[in-house]
């Protein structure tokens, strides 16, 4: 990499042994990104705040530090956008919302406390569907991100702007929020890495999120990005990045669990059915055993994770709803009001459905390492938006949402590319507590794979 | 998918307060019913499995009982 234009694709972890090999200095990345961002983003949308300054002063800090000898860690001097729904102190935080147009926390919710504590520099706050609940809309505070493989469609969400910005190199990596998928998804639909983490393991508050059944997770360009962010989430007590960037020769050979029937029930457009079955081929190139198992249940999880999420949301929200409701997009006003319709026994009954499945769950997990279902049934966002008013159908979480109702941790990962350039992802699901393993069963397929090394060209977001 | 009526939508918006405009109900009509209806399939699924399965009390937390 020579020029300053190379630099926006770099890997969270290839910064970082920059800056310690001193190739490169914090500024510089920065300074690339910044250019970048103004460059493209108004196509883009991605960003709602640019932290450019306040950037730039950390950015100068982290070298200065690294001059001194002192290094706080792998993510020292990276910079990392962030879901404008989760709390930044002294940076403005909309949700995406015009009810917080001008809200400044004064405290950083403990996930962002958690990077800056690792030296990570918080460089923008990204675009979102309105309170993280919603359907993309023009009326939102900022309109809808576009995917940068195909600027024409909007990306999935409800995590858009920070799957778009990774994906388009405008961020290093970032946060997002996932209550049914809206981490993975829009990760799978951008072609970058995201995870949802085990129910716990990374603290949710200071985040406009369903409380059960959310979770704040990171997106990267890669599985040891997204390992080292997570490991930098939970306190550096889960994941050993040096074993995903090198994986360890397991004991036995792995085996991957594939829920062949509620795949099959929910008829992924045939693009996708395609790469998936090539991915559990590739698997089984690296030594992988790939069975088919029978999960009970699964599309009642998704089911039932819908409604949890509609009797949360409009339970967070009741309040505002009554005395500001004017001020919500008209979808968001919608989609936070369904909720109001369920009872207290839909509401049980959701979370019975979960702790049956989590324990048929827990028991697959004593045979299988992981299990493998693609992220997402549909390539676009046009299809996954018109899907979410129907959730008796399963909708675009038939695959992701129940695993936020039983907790347990779901990567996705790119595995494919549909004949019109759109990103396609797999996901993999692990015991609770099992990142470390799931990105260890991740890593060696992604090296393996070309998908990680694809970008979208700037000549498609130049002509939109 | 139930049916529902504006009508009895608009009813069932008024006995909980909520004070719906004419574009509300357009956009909830129907996602509403559909949304009941996967809630009355839930119950039934969750009275048959309560009936059939012992659902540990100690999986009764969010995440499995993993915390920290």
């Amino acid at each position: 990499l020579s020029s300053t234009e190379d630099l926006h694709f770099l890997t969270a972890a290839e910064a970082g042994r920059r800056f310690r090999d001193g190739s490169l200095a914090p500024p510089t990345l920065v300074d690339a990104l910044v250019e970048r961002t103004r460059r493209l983003d108004p196509l883009l949308r991605s960003t709602i705040t640019l932290a450019a300054e306040a950037a730039s002063e950390a950015a100068s800090s982290a070298e200065a530090a690294f001059a001194r000898g002192e290094w706080m860690g792998p993510l020292h001097g990276i910079p990392i956008g962030v879901k404008d729904c989760i709390a930044t102190a002294g940076l403005r935080t909309t949700a995406n919302s015009h009810l917080l147009s001008d809200w400044v926390p004064g405290e950083d919710a403990p996930a962002v406390a958690a990077l800056r504590q690792s030296g990570a520099i918080v460089f923008a706050k990204l675009n979102l569907n309105e309170f993280a609940w919603s359907i993309p809309s023009e009326d939102d505070l900022k309109a809808p991100p576009r995917n940068p493989w195909r600027p024409a469609s909007y990306s999935m969400g409800s995590s858009s702007g920070s799957a778009v910005a990774v994906a388009s190199g405008l961020c290093v990596a970032a946060l997002g929020t996932d209550a049914g998928g809206s981490v993975r998804q829009p990760a799978a639909n951008c072609g970058v890495v995201g995870l949802k983490p085990t129910h716990g393991l990374v603290a949710s508050t200071g985040a406009f999120a369903p409380p059960s059944i959310c979770e704040v997770g990171p997106i990267g360009r890669s599985v040891e990005d997204v390992a080292m962010l997570l490991d930098a989430l939970a306190g550096g007590a889960s994941v050993n990045v040096g074993e995903v960037a090198a994986p360890r020769r397991r004991q036995g050979r792995a085996r991957i669990g594939v829920p062949r029937w509620h795949i099959e029930a929910a008829a992924p457009d045939r693009e996708i059915s395609a790469a998936f079955e090539q991915a559990l081929e590739a698997f089984g190139g690296l030594g992988v055993d790939v069975i088919d198992v029978e999960v009970e249940g699964l599309a009642d999880a998704a089911a039932a994770d819908f409604v949890v999420l509609n009797a949360e949301a409009f339970a967070a929200h009741e309040r505002t709803l009554r005395a500001r409701g004017g001020e919500y997009g008209r979808s968001a006003r919608a989609y936070h009001l369904q909720g109001a319709f369920l009872s207290a026994a839909d509401y049980i009954a959701a979370r019975e459905v979960g702790d049956a499945v989590r324990g048929r769950l827990d028991r697959l997990f004593s045979d299988v390492d992981a299990l493998a279902t693609p992220v997402a049934p549909f390539l676009t966002s046009e299809a996954a938006r018109a899907s979410k008013a129907h959730p008796s159908t399963g909708g675009v979480a038939v695959f992701t949402a129940p695993f936020n109702l039983t907790g347990h941790p779901a990567l996705a990962v790119p595995c494919g590319m549909s004949a019109a350039g759109l990103p396609i992802g797999l996901q993999l699901v692990g015991r609770a507590g099992g990142e470390a393993e799931l990105l260890r069963l991740a890593g060696p397929y992604e090296q393996a794979s070309p998908w990680h090394t694809m970008h979208p060209a700037d000549a498609t977001l130049a002509i939109g | 998918v139930k049916d529902l009526s504006r009508a009895t939508l608009r009813q069932l918006a008024n006995e909980r307060g909520l004070m719906l405009d004419e574009d509300d109900l357009v956009r909830l009509e129907p996602m509403v019913p559909d949304l009941l209806a996967v809630a009355d399939g839930l119950r039934e699924r969750a009275a048959q499995w309560r009936a059939t399965e012992r659902l540990d009390p100690d999986r009764r937390r969010p995440g499995g009982g993993l915390s920290r």
